[in-house]
Formats: structure tokens, sequence, C-alpha cells
């Protein structure tokens, strides 16, 4: 082990000294002390129970998983592309990553995860294209060629020329929002697992930003099974003065409004470019409603810990295309789920720390956060929680 | 009404562009199954949950308590192209109905009294 101040770290130079690693902390630390003081008050499941409590269940067999995932597939001569290309998108990993919070009791575990994060790093550096944490405000997962490519294959409108603009922009934004919606039942705070937003790309038409939405019938739920298609991708069109930024999770940084502005369009549900008449849209926008509908009835009827277990259940989905070559099921372990069923509650100790920092400076939380989203530390929990004491004059 | 001067009652924090005038209907406690509100106007939640989705459809301005530009919320209210103001105790200054004015751009809550 190694000391570094009050922390112990695992005892391994290259991973110690790892920049990628010290960045997605960083990053994570300020994404975090950004959002409102109390996080986990603004999202869904709050108020039925705080998100942070799934990570004590699930980070560890998790971590576990993607070892022995990465292990076989390397042992089967998978590339770091072919992987990648298995996750597909970025955000979604950035969001798997929060289970990193959790502590690690020894240094076995921490040097596991910390093996596992840093795998996970160099996949989203890949997918996006070297510049993993969109600190340019830009989350580009396509290059210029892709670009291109992909703008050839459809047909953008002007909606401007249609009869309608206004009913069509509303309708789009209708269905954007819908769909936002509609994934926020699927996998609560965690909405990176059915969607990916990037962008901003360069286009000769304007500012084009891409909305994927995907993984939209998970089998978990029954009421993703009535949804008619599985993926959507909306092409989106804007003025170039635009203010579209993007931050390490995929989300839209702008306070300017997207629906009234957009230019040209192009909606592709299941690789299928659908009409950008006022009825194709309103088909669309009625069968997302009338799945949020069955989402509202199914998810309403359900108590406390059976959404705790659909909430781990999102988790362990983003692996299954892993768990299908290793001929295993997706499932998170038994175990985990007479956890949940015993009514466990583990001490929510991440949930206190951002409860009893709220009223620290800015710069003093993101040292505190930063020491949260670190895997390669071992007990943080004690010192981040003495640490946290102190500043708070006890 | 038009020669009422509006107060303004609460400064919080911008999250959509834009302005509207009209009156307040407050979500929290009307349970989850609210009926569709085609008449909504100014939207107030403590934050907005999917179960929201249909009311905000219809809304003309969003007001939440809680969140940051880049809450589920303020993203929602940014592609319908409606004002959204993040103001801490919203719920408890404001009452149905009544007349306000919500800037998006400046993140201020005017009442007409």
């Amino acid at each position: 082990m190694e000391m570094r101040g009050a922390y112990m770290y695992i005892n391994n130079n290259f991973l110690n000294n790892n920049n990628l690693l010290d960045k997605f902390c960083e990053i994570m630390a300020i994404t975090l002390a950004t959002r409102s003081k109390e996080p986990a008050t603004d999202i869904w499941p709050h108020p039925v129970f705080n998100p942070f409590i799934i990570i004590y269940f699930g980070s560890k067999e998790l971590a576990y998983r993607l070892n022995r995932i990465f292990n076989f597939l390397e042992a089967n001569n998978f590339s770091i592309n072919d992987i990648s290309s298995l996750f597909g998108y970025p955000s979604k990993i950035i969001h798997l990553m929060y289970n990193f919070m959790d502590d690690s009791s020894n240094e076995n575990e921490a040097v596991l995860k910390t093996r596992v994060a840093y795998k996970l790093l160099e996949i989203i550096n890949l997918l996006r294209n070297g510049n993993p944490f969109c600190e340019d405000g830009r989350n580009l997962i396509w290059n210029e060629e892709r670009v291109a490519q992909e703008i050839s294959n459809v047909n953008l409108i002007n909606v401007s020329d249609s009869t309608n603009p206004f009913l069509i922009r509303r309708l789009i934004s209708s269905i954007i929002v819908g769909l936002l919606g509609y994934i926020e039942f699927l996998y609560f705070c965690r909405p990176s697992y059915g969607k990916e937003f990037h962008g901003p790309y360069d286009t000769p038409l304007g500012k084009l930003m891409v909305r994927e939405f995907f993984n939209l019938k998970p089998s978990f739920w029954h009421f993703s099974s009535t949804l008619s298609f599985e993926k959507i991708r909306l092409f989106t069109v804007y003025p170039n003065d635009m203010d579209l930024k993007f931050d390490v999770l995929g989300r839209i940084r702008t306070t300017d409004v997207l629906g009234s502005k957009l230019i040209y369009t192009s909606i592709i549900v299941d690789e299928k470019e659908i009409s950008l008449e006022v009825d194709a849209l309103q088909r669309l926008l009625s069968s997302i409603e009338e799945s949020i509908q069955r989402a509202i009835q199914e998810v309403s009827q359900m108590d406390k810990y059976s959404l705790m277990s659909k909430f781990l259940e999102g988790d362990f989905w983003v692996l299954k295309p892993f768990m299908d070559i290793l001929g295993e099921d997706w499932k998170p372990s038994e175990e985990l789920y007479l956890r949940i069923k015993r009514k466990e509650e583990p001490y929510n100790w991440i949930s206190d720390v951002m409860k009893n920092t709220r009223e620290l400076p800015f710069s003093m939380r993101v040292q505190i956060f930063k020491k949260l989203f670190d895997p390669r530390i071992i007990n943080k929990k004690n010192e981040i929680m003495r640490m946290v004491m102190r500043l708070n004059g006890f | 009404m038009d020669n009422v001067r509006p107060k303004l009652l609460i400064k919080g924090i911008g999250a959509s562009r834009g302005k509207y005038r009209g009156k307040v209907y407050i979500v929290a406690n009307k349970g989850r199954n609210s009926p569709l509100a085609e008449e909504v106007e100014v939207v107030v939640v403590p934050f907005l949950s999917p179960f929201d989705i249909f009311i905000v459809l219809h809304a003309k301005a969003l007001i939440m308590e809680h969140g940051g530009v880049t809450s589920h919320g303020a993203v929602i209210a940014r592609e319908l192209g409606i004002p959204c103001v993040i103001a801490e105790n919203a719920i408890n200054l404001l009452k149905d109905g009544m007349d306000v004015f919500v800037d998006g751009d400046e993140g201020c809550i005017y009442v007409y009294q």
C-alpha cells in the first residue's frame, strides 16, 4: 500500500500514476459539485429511494463481472476496438462508473476495480475519439467521414418547407420529451443506458446534433414489450450560432431553447426513415405516450424494494451483450435479489457525504468528491467521513 | 389586469430561456395520476419526475424547486422551448391560480397582485 496524506492507495505504480483516471475523478467531482446541493433530490427514483443506495448492492459484483468479461474477451483475441463496439456508446459507461464510488475493503478489491476502471476509460477514450470527458463541450463519437456518410444516407427535410412548421417542430419536441420520460421509467436516473446525444458536428447545413435512443425494450420491464420499436435516431440541425455544449454524461449544457430553432431533421425508427408528415409524427408520439401510460400503471403498483431490483437490473443489462458472448445469464446474482428482498438497508454514507458538504466552498467539495470516485483508495469511506467531520468543525 | 405592476417574488436560476405570463398549476400533492390538464400554463413541481411528462407536454412554462441546468426538467423545458426557472421554496411561495410572469432568461418569477 502507498500512503498519500491520510489515504491508502493501492501499491501499483502504473495505475497510481494514471492521468486518465486522475482526470476522470476530477471531472466527475466537478460535475457532482456543480449539481444541486442535495444530489438525488431532483431525480427519479427520489423520493421513493436515494439512488446511491443501489451502489452498495451491485458495485462489487459488477466490478468482478466486468473483470471476468475483459479477461475472457482478451483471451479470445477481442481487440479494444471490438470491446468498444460492443458497448457502442460512451455515456452509459460513465453512468456505470458511478458504481466505483463504493468503498473497497482490501487492496485486492481496489486493484481489481482500478484495473476495470482503467479499461473502461480506455474504451470511453476510443469511443469519443480522444476527447473522453467532452472538456471542449463536444461529444463527438462520429468522425468527419462518418458524419458525411450518415448525412448522405438520410433525407434531411427543412422543417420550414412543411405545411405547418410550428406543429411539426412541436411534435418532434414532444417525441423527444416523451422518449426522455420513457427511458427514465426504464433506467431511472441513469438515462444514458438508453440514450446518447452527440455532436455538435459542423455540416454545410448547420450544427448537427444526433439524438439516439436505444435499449428501449429491456426484457425486465413488462411495459417495454408493448413499444413498437427498439431504437430511434433523430438527426437535428440547428443554426451555427446556437449554443450547443455537452458534458461528460452527454447531457446538453445550454439555456437556449431547442425545439423552435430546429432547421433540418430526419427520424430513423429501427433503421427505417419515417415521413415527416403530421400524421406519421402523431402516430409515433401516440405509441410512445401509450407505452408511458403502461409504465405509469406498472411502476405505480410496485413497492420500493421491487423498484430497487429494477434499478439494479438496469446496471447489469448494460453488460448483456458481453454475457451473451460468455454464454451466461445477464441478471445479477440471486444473492443480490435476496439482499434487497430481505429489506437490507446499507448505511448510505455517500449520501451523508453529500449532505454534510453542501455548505462547504465549491473547491473543497471537489477535493472530497474526487476521493469518492477514486477506485485506487482502500477504505476510503472512513477517511472521507473523517475529513468531512473535520471540515464541519467536529 | 394589464395595468397592474408585477412584483418580483422569487429570484432563482434561469434554466431555459423565454418568458411567459399565466396561471400557476402546482403539481405537488395532486398525486401521480393527475388527469391530463390541457389548460395548464405555469407548471410548478419540486422536481420533474417521469410521472409528470403528460402535464409538462401541455405546459407553457416550468418552475422547479430542485435541479440545475442539466437536470431532467431543465433539459425537457429546453426541448419543448418553454421557459424554466429553478427556484427553491417555490411551492410555498406560489398558490394555484396565481397570475405570474416567468422570466427564464433572468431566472425571475414576478407576481401580479
